[in-house]
């Protein structure tokens, strides 16, 4: 066979081994694209609309504070009628309402992390569990200076 | 005319290579791209039952309206919706798929199931509207709701809000209608 024709075809088949080598790095790259995806989920804020209407057992003025109430009376460092401070029976009723309502165990979901920012700084934080690959978050606000985020990540 | 027999020949074994190059390629990314249509279709499943879920957490029947103070999304009144309950007028209200609803109440928790009765009521975690036995398919993922009732200590009356979720149950691909 003409020498000639011998290094054309081992050039066409370099050729298609090469474009084939790069076309699977391309791919296996965007396959094992791992980052977290952070999305909005319908779930999550109406979590945090439920959330916000419930009803705590920290009284005042004759009547049980809902959760949005209590956390405006926290940002003011205020007390329950039986002397409780608000930010306190705030913690434990969010970290009630959470574990039990975002359960980690025997569950796809890997983590969750709920934040208070007041004026910009944060003033409660409470999460569960860690990682998770795919996290889905919502975002509320009681004023201009209260905000409330919730993200929650599963496998 | 050896020599063009050959060149000729040589020509068509590119072609045919490059071709079935093409072809093998093709037929590699396609098979990428179609792979996430079925996850795409469950998810699409998925949002139209939460949807639907939302839609009647906000119906007349259900919701809350201004009730318990100022106008709250996603409410569910608890007393109109025991109310509501085996009312027969309401079976076929729903619609033909839906199969049954129930409102589980998630906070604060119970350890075990207590269905909502004229016995039990409000001391109850889960309230089915439809029928008291679970049939069709349910969607794995249901939307939050706050279930509020009107509770009574002596002469007064106060608004309680809980945390509840509201699940749809409808008629499955393969059910027999």
């Amino acid at each position: 066979m003409n020498k000639g024709a011998q290094e054309e075809m081992i050039g066409f088949a370099l050729i298609v081994v090469l474009i084939s080598v790069i076309l699977l790095v391309f791919i296996s790259i965007s396959l094992n694209n791992s980052e977290t995806k952070e999305i909005e989920s319908y779930k999550v804020e109406s979590f945090l609309q439920a959330l916000l209407s419930y009803t705590t057992s920290c009284e005042k003025n004759f009547g049980n504070l809902e959760i949005d109430e209590l956390i405006r009376s926290c940002s003011k460092q205020e007390f329950c009628e039986n002397g409780k401070e608000s930010c306190r029976v705030l913690e434990e009723t969010l970290e009630e309402i959470l574990s039990k309502s975002w359960k980690i165990e025997n569950s796809p979901i890997q983590s969750y992390n709920f934040t208070i920012k007041n004026f910009g700084k944060e003033s409660l934080q409470i999460s569960g569990g860690s990682s998770g690959t795919f996290c889905k978050g919502a975002l509320t606000s009681l004023d201009s200076n209260i905000h409330i985020y919730l993200k929650v990540c599963e496998n | 005319m050896k020599r063009a027999q050959f060149k000729i020949q040589q020509m068509i074994f590119v072609l045919i290579g490059v071709t079935l190059f093409i072809v093998i390629a093709g037929l590699f990314a396609l098979s990428i791209s179609l792979s996430g249509i079925r996850e795409s279709a469950a998810q699409l499943d998925e949002e139209n039952a939460m949807l639907l879920a939302i839609k009647i957490a906000n119906s007349p029947e259900f919701s809350c309206g201004n009730s318990f103070g100022t106008r709250k999304l996603n409410c569910v009144d608890f007393d109109k919706v025991f109310a509501l309950k085996d009312k027969k007028e309401y079976e076929s209200y729903w619609g033909r798929e839906i199969t049954n609803i129930e409102i589980r109440k998630i906070f604060p928790a119970y350890e075990e199931d207590v269905l909502c009765e004229k016995n039990t009521y409000p001391d109850c975690n889960v309230i089915r509207i439809i029928s008291n036995s679970v049939s069709g398919k349910t969607a794995q993922n249901s939307p939050f709701v706050s279930l509020c009732r009107k509770q009574s200590s002596g002469e007064e009356t106060s608004n309680v809000c809980e945390i509840g979720i509201i699940m749809i149950s409808s008629k499955g691909v393969n059910d027999n209608e």
